[in-house]
This record gives structure tokens, C-alpha cells and sequence, in this order.
């Protein structure tokens, strides 16, 4: 079971990931519109340092979601997923990523109307080519070259590459390519939302 | 500091909520598991490495000669026991009637005279009907009739005339002589010579690799650094 579940859960776990670490980011947009936000920022709070705690959350609740799948995958299925230190980098990078990822869906999206549409929009697409939800090399040849520069792809290729013992540049370059994209994302999303809430309190 | 001390009593509070209601969470992060696990269960059985399923087949056997009397004895062999249950019947009714029930994936229908005509030299025709409801083990069954007809024409050719002489040793109700015994033995042996450049030592192997090692070219070490 445990040869089979590798090539299918990896790409699961990142697609269904998100839809936890969309919660805190929702929660900006819905504090906004429920004015709810201008009460938390009349306290010694800026639009950055609450947008920032957001932000944490959404890593945290993501690295958490991930460990916990990844330790009952283990104790359930028998399921080895390597050395825990090249894990610990995976679960970091996967988690950075996916908050960077929604830090600009949502800090894209005007209201939690907007952003309902739009982020089950990109990460359906990004599920799709990447391989969360296909198997990837079934996909045809144009796909899978797009699906290549997705980070469901990255965070499959480096998550089983720790799994199955590949060599360090095998597990390096997806991880260093979520890591940018995690950093990317945040300064934009965080750039974005402080900018829309900036906005909002001048009105 | 003061800010990051903000910053982390916000991130605190906020923990703090969704640790009181951890369900929707909990829930949410045992999806993927459930369903990699469904799927695995549907399409992978016990996992990619577990077990064969065992081909069920139907055959008319209206030959019941030599060749097809050592078809019967087949199934009983080795692996092929684990995963091959043939199922003989007595006319093609019965036959469909269990590809009807999917109780087989095919029905293989042996011709008459099939050991004879092919001892002869002569053309034969093994029929072959699909279970339309299934979609992977008739194609396999597809493949092995495929093999047999293959492997029953060359036989035929290689060792026509010794297998003609243990036919008719079968046929005769008298024990056989010892000198005729030798002269099919040395016969068979003689053909089998013929065959030893071609067979031995074998120009293809086959070798199974455990799919957690299997390395795909366009993933080799030295073209990974592509990826992203």
C-alpha cells in the first residue's frame, strides 16, 4: 500500500493544504467587511503587523496539517518518509510556499466573495497540471512542461525524493524553488494587503 | 520587538481559537489521506507491489487430444496455479454463460482435430471471446492466447515427427517398447540440438525492479537540476 500511496499522497496532501491555510487569509478580508478590522487596528496594532500574524498563522497551520499527515500516514500505513531533518526542510518549504501562494490570491481579491472565486480557481489549476490530482506523467507532454513550473509539482518532486532517499540535488531544487516562490508571495501578498487595508482606513 | 511582541500575541490569540475548534481542521487534513487511500484501494488493490489477480478463463476444449491434454495439466504448475483457474465447459452456451456472469474474462475456444491438423502442418483457428464488461484481464488473456498459438505453431514445427510418436504410444493400448521409448527420447533430443544456439544462452532476460528504485532517464541525477 505503501508504494502506491507515495506517488498519490504527496500531490493530495499540498492541494488539500491550502484549503487550511486559506482560513486566517479569509479572515482579513472578512474582518474588513464586517468592520471588525478597524476595531483591532484603533488598538496599538498596524495594518502590517496584523496582516504579518496572519500570515504566521497560516504557516504554522499549514506545517502543523502537514505533520500531522505526514506522522499519521506513517503510523497508519507503514509509510517511511525518510530522514526527519530533510523533512523538516520540506515541511518548512511546503508551508511557505502555500502561504506566499495565498498571500497573493487574497491579497489580489477585494472581498471574500472575490476570493472564493478566485482561489479555488488557481489552486484547481495548479492541482491539475502539477499532478495533485492526476497522475502527472499521464498528462500529455505540453501539460506536464507547464505543469513543471507549479509548486505542486516542486513540493511532489521534493517531498518524494526525500521519501526515497535521492540524492541532496534531487530534494535541493524543488525546495529551493518553494522557498522563493514562499518569499516572493509573502512580500507581495503582504504589500498587497497592507496597501488594500491602508486604503480601507483612509475611507 | 515591540512590534514582533504584537505580532505574536496576535498570532497567539488567534492559535489559541483554533485550537479550542480543531475539528474543521482536523477533518480537512485527513481528506488527502482518505482519499489516497481509496484510490490506492480501488486501482492498486494492496498496493502496487501486492499480489496478481487470478485470471478466470473459459475454455471449449473440442480437441481433447495430446496438445490440449497438456493445457489442462498447466494451471496446476508453479505461479501459474496462483493466477490462472481455467474453467473447462462443455459447449459454448455454458461458456458465454459465464462470461455473461463475469465469472471469467474469456472464452477460448479450442478447435477440433487442433492436435492433428497441426501435426500435419495444417492451419488452425483458436477462438477468443472478450468479457466486454471487464477491461484489463481479457487483453491479458488476449496476450497469452496470442503467446500459446505462438508457442504451439513452433513446437508443432520443431517437434512434429517425436510428438506424432508419443501421440500414437498414448494411443496404443500396449505398453510401449523400450527401443521405440529411446527412439522418440533420442529424436526429441536430437531436434532440441538444433535449437541450443537460438535458446541458449537467452539473448533477452527478464528482470522485475522494486518500483521505489525504479530511476526514469528524464530524472537521472545529472539532469535534475533542470526542475524548477
Amino acid at each position: 500500500m505503501s508504494d502506491i500511496l507515495l506517488s498519490l499522497l504527496p500531490g493530495a496532501m499540498y492541494f488539500w493544504m491550502l484549503f487550511i491555510g486559506q482560513w486566517p487569509l479569509q479572515e482579513v478580508l472578512q474582518d474588513k467587511e464586517t468592520r471588525v478590522l478597524p476595531r483591532i487596528l484603533s488598538c496599538p496594532v498596524t495594518p502590517m503587523q496584523y496582516v504579518l500574524a496572519k500570515l504566521l498563522r497560516c504557516f504554522v497551520l499549514c506545517s502543523l496539517a502537514v505533520i500531522l499527515l505526514l506522522v499519521a500516514s506513517a503510523l497508519l500505513f507503514g509509510m517511511k518518509w525518510g530522514n526527519p531533518l530533510k523533512l523538516a526542510a520540506v515541511v518548512v518549504a511546503w508551508a511557505g510556499s502555500m502561504t506566499g501562494l495565498l498571500a497573493v490570491i487574497f491579497g489580489l481579491s477585494r472581498t471574500k466573495e472575490q476570493s472564493n472565486v478566485l482561489s479555488p480557481l488557481v489552486l484547481l489549476v495548479l492541482a491539475m497540471l502539477g499532478g495533485s490530482m492526476f497522475p502527472y506523467d499521464s498528462l500529455p507532454a505540453f501539460l506536464q512542461m507547464i505543469g513543471l513550473y507549479t509548486p505542486n509539482r516542486w513540493a511532489v518532486l521534493g517531498l518524494t525524493a526525500v521519501a526515497r532517499a535521492k540524492p541532496l540535488a534531487e530534494v535541493v531544487w524543488p525546495l529551493m524553488g518553494l522557498a522563493a516562490m514562499g518569499a516572493l508571495g509573502c512580500g507581495l501578498g503582504l504589500f498587497l494587503f497592507t496597501r488594500q487595508l491602508a486604503a480601507g482606513r483612509r475611507k | 520587538m515591540r512590534s514582533l511582541k504584537t505580532i505574536l500575541r496576535l498570532l497567539l490569540n488567534d492559535l489559541k481559537r483554533d485550537w479550542k475548534r480543531p475539528w474543521a481542521m482536523l477533518l480537512l487534513a485527513m481528506m488527502p489521506l482518505a482519499l489516497s487511500v481509496l484510490i490506492a484501494s480501488v486501482f492498486g488493490g494492496q498496493g502496487g507491489s501486492g499480489p496478481m489477480p487470478t485470471v478466470h478463463v473459459a475454455i471449449l476444449d473440442q480437441d481433447k487430444d495430446l496438445l490440449t491434454g497438456l493445457l489442462r495439466s498447466l494451471p496446476t504448475q508453479g505461479d501459474t496455479a496462483k493466477n490462472l483457474r481455467l474453467h473447462f465447459v462443455e459447449n459454448r452456451e455454458e461458456g458465454f454463460r459465464l462470461v455473461e456472469k463475469s465469472q471469467v474474462s474469456a472464452l477460448v475456444v479450442l478447435p477440433t482435430k487442433m492436435t492433428e491438423n497441426l501435426l500435419k502442418g495444417q492451419t488452425n483457428s483458436i477462438e477468443l471471446y472478450e468479457n466486454p464488461a471487464q477491461q484489463v484481464l481479457p487483453k491479458v488473456v488476449r496476450q497469452g492466447v496470442s503467446l500459446l498459438a505462438l508457442g504451439l505453431s513452433a513446437t508443432a514445427e520443431t517437434l512434429g515427427e517425436p510428438l506424432r510418436d508419443i501421440r500414437d504410444m498414448i494411443r496404443s493400448n500396449g505398453f510401449p517398447a523400450s527401443a521405440a521409448v529411446g527412439g522418440v527420447a533420442s529424436s526429441s533430443v536430437e531436434k532440441l540440438g538444433h535449437l541450443r544456439s537460438y535458446v541458449f544462452p537467452p539473448l533477452i532476460k527478464f528482470e522485475t525492479v522494486p518500483a521505489a528504485d525504479f530511476q526514469p532517464f528524464s530524472t537521472n541525477a545529472a539532469t535534475a537540476p533542470s526542475t524548477p
